[in-house]
């Protein structure tokens, strides 16, 4: 059963070309350049579905939501939703400061599109979800900016959707927010219901999403398993950025792989080799791979340490190490080049580290360590 | 353990209950589908609700006056008519006194006035919030309608109480007020859904407005009586459903006499038809307004 069909869908826009006031002023009607959001695109989302969508910033991905919440018109090609359509682009859209608490469920719920008599049913369980009951009363603009969004997101949890279009709402709020909202997407496809996500963090789509979408440059480059998406979205960011190389040394790869052979894992060895090409021979460099979680946050980094010379020409950095003790999950590769201060080749995002399940644990990290049990026998007199 | 299941949760029971289906096209056929628009509009009368309590909610809680606005204005207006009109051009609008006159007509027009020039600002006011969620767009200026004619109905109940101080009787026949107001509100409605849909592509609407405004009051029979119409003009100046509807209102309240129903009518088709075209536009550009803004 098909909950959503876009067919040959593409949307194009006239923007006004830059620098044209003075013609304006003139009585012309200034220049419009068209700009094609989205060429062609078609696919469908079948029921009980998780698609994730993810490309590059401009590529498409909010126009597209746009599309299938009915806020613009394609320009050619058609949509079609079977089955009510929620989207959430941003947690507490519509509130009002001078509101309470309680003015601003009944407003933001009605924005969401429930009905006034639902949200007055469902309002215990908002509250309590959002664990607001004393600042029921009290206007939005008094709320921490976590209470805020504990708020918005509880009503957007309530909703009663057939389909759920969710737009970054992943990237709002502090880590405990994100397991909720892990939690109630886990929930929702349990329940039966058919999830659109469109998020920068991979690591999520990879885990939530049954199906994953690549959109680049308003068109659909790959479809099919999240792994696979994931993996030619970074090989196609990596190599879009080796075009643009000044500077007297330029990263040409990444990898990541273990001594031994088998997948990179917990509790296993770590080698990461990072190819370079110097221009020149350079002394005293320092060089650097930061490991990033997927919310933004640095994890670690491999770090060369002071005075490491790089000769002429193609070469390599490894980087070994004798455990890995990351969790499982997707890291961002930051690399950095730098010589007594001075940074030579700064690369962004430009890998990716998988890190399977070897040694299962609980927690941030693995430590390292070995157990060994002692028994002291107690003597019955007998 | 091998990690979490995402297989899609197919399953389909014949049980199932019926699901709406929407398709969504680049252009909306030109006769639309009213009862489909109206339908929608019916789902999201919650969300009517709860913008006009919102309008109105934070106009009286932000303000030291409060709900004395809605009352001020028209009564401040008036006395600058009264002290123009009534000692400079000497208007005498015999048998009522020339302030409840002028306080008659400028009730309904003031409503027209708060109604069109809000709602030409509000699309842009909402702008942001209209680029991430979906809702019926006409929503929107029609809240600033209803909350200009809740202000209307405040400054209705003080315009009775200066009757009653200056010892006007209120006959049975005021009653007509209340279809005269529902035409009224059917005719501002669609001048507020054009304007605000026009607004968000010439943004220019917003600042002439008030200006075009003041020189419209004139063409209605505001602060003079409907009877000091020069001859040539009356045939054009009587075509607007406005000035009936406005003249209407004055004499049904202050001199109780019940309306001409021709006029009445003329003005129901009218304002009817143009309502539906006014719609009918609106509902056209809607699709528009987030690619303009």
């Amino acid at each position: 059963m098909i909950d959503v069909q876009v067919r040959n869908v593409s949307k194009c826009f006239n923007v006004p070309a830059h620098g044209d006031t003075s013609r304006r002023l003139f009585g012309f009607l200034p220049r419009r350049q068209t700009f094609w959001a989205l060429r062609d695109v078609s696919f469908e989302i079948r029921r009980g579905e998780t698609l994730g969508i993810v490309g590059p910033n401009g590529s498409g991905k909010t126009t597209l939501i746009r599309l299938l919440s009915g806020i613009t018109a394609p320009t050619t090609g058609e949509i079609e939703i079977n089955g009510r359509l929620a989207s959430l682009v941003e947690v507490g859209a519509g509130f009002q400061p001078d509101l309470t608490g309680r003015e601003n469920i009944f407003l933001n719920g009605a924005i969401l599109g429930m009905r006034y008599r639902e949200i007055a049913r469902k309002l215990p369980a908002i509250v309590d979800f959002a664990e607001i009951n004393e600042f029921l009363d009290v206007p939005v603009k008094r709320y921490s900016s976590g209470m805020f969004v504990r708020l918005g997101f509880a009503i957007a949890a309530h909703l009663s959707a057939d389909i759920l279009l969710l737009d970054e709402v992943l990237a709002v709020g502090d880590v405990a927010f994100q397991a909720r909202c892990f939690e109630r997407i886990e929930a929702l496809r349990r329940e039966g219901k058919t999830v659109l996500l469109v998020s920068h963090d991979l690591a999520a789509v990879e885990r939530v999403c049954s199906r994953a979408l690549l959109l680049s440059a308003g068109r659909i480059m790959l479809e099919g398993d999240p792994s696979e998406v994931i993996g030619a979205y970074h090989a196609a960011s990596f190599a879009r950025s080796t075009e643009e190389a000044l500077g007297p040394v330029v990263t040409r790869g990444l990898t990541f792989d273990t001594a031994d052979g088998g997948p990179v894992r917990t509790g296993a060895s770590l080698r990461c080799c990072l190819s370079y090409e110097a221009r020149e021979t350079l002394v005293d460099v320092v060089v650097r791979v930061s490991l990033i979680w997927p919310s933004g946050y640095l994890c670690t980094e491999l770090s060369s340490g002071q005075g490491l010379r790089l000769e002429r020409g193609l070469g390599e950095v490894e980087f070994d190490c004798s455990m890995l003790t990351m969790q499982r999950g997707i890291y961002s590769a930051d690399v950095c080049i730098e010589r007594r201060g001075d940074i030579l080749e700064r690369r962004p995002r430009c890998g990716l580290l998988r890190v399977g399940a070897g040694r299962i644990v609980q927690g941030d990290f693995y430590l390292a360590h070995s157990t060994r049990v002692r028994s002291f026998s107690l003597e019955v007199s007998g | 353990m091998n990690g979490i299941v995402k297989e899609p949760y197919v399953y389909s029971s014949p049980g199932e209950p019926h699901r709406p289906r929407k398709v969504i096209r680049p252009v909306r056929p030109l006769f639309g589908s009213v009862p489909d628009d109206l339908s929608l509009l019916a789902r999201y009368f919650g969300l009517f609700r709860a913008m006009t309590a919102t309008r109105l909610k934070l106009r009286y809680r932000q303000s030291l006056l409060g709900w004395l606005w809605a009352v001020l204005q028209p009564l401040a207006l008036m006395l600058v008519y009264v002290a123009v009109f009534s000692r400079v051009a000497g208007y005498d609008a015999a048998p009522s006194p020339y302030p409840l006159f002028v306080m008659a007509g400028l009730l309904p027009w003031s409503f027209c006035s708060t109604a069109t020039t809000t709602a030409a600002g509000g699309m842009l006011s909402y702008q942001t919030l209209m680029a991430k969620v979906y809702f019926p767009r006409e929503i929107v200026p029609l809240s600033y309608v209803a909350a200009a004619l809740f202000d209307f109905l405040i400054a209705f109940v003080l315009l009775l109480a200066m009757m009653l101080f200056c010892g006007l009787p209120l006959s049975p026949q005021a009653i007509f007020a209340a279809p005269i107001m529902a035409i009224f509100t059917v005719i501002i409605t669609a001048l507020c859904l054009l304007l605000s849909a026009m607004q968000v592509r010439i943004r220019d609407i917003n600042i002439v407005l008030p200006l075009v405004l003041q020189v419209l009051m004139f063409t209605t029979p505001v602060v003079y009586p409907g009877t000091a119409v020069p001859e040539g003009f009356r045939a054009v100046y009587w075509a607007n459903p406005l000035a009936i509807l406005i003249d209407d209102f004055r004499l049904a309240v202050l001199d109780g006499a019940a309306p001409n129903a021709g006029g009445l009518l003329y003005c129901a088709f009218a304002g009817g038809a143009f309502f539906l075209l006014a719609y009918g536009a609106f509902k056209r550009l809607e699709a528009k307004i987030v690619d303009e803004m």
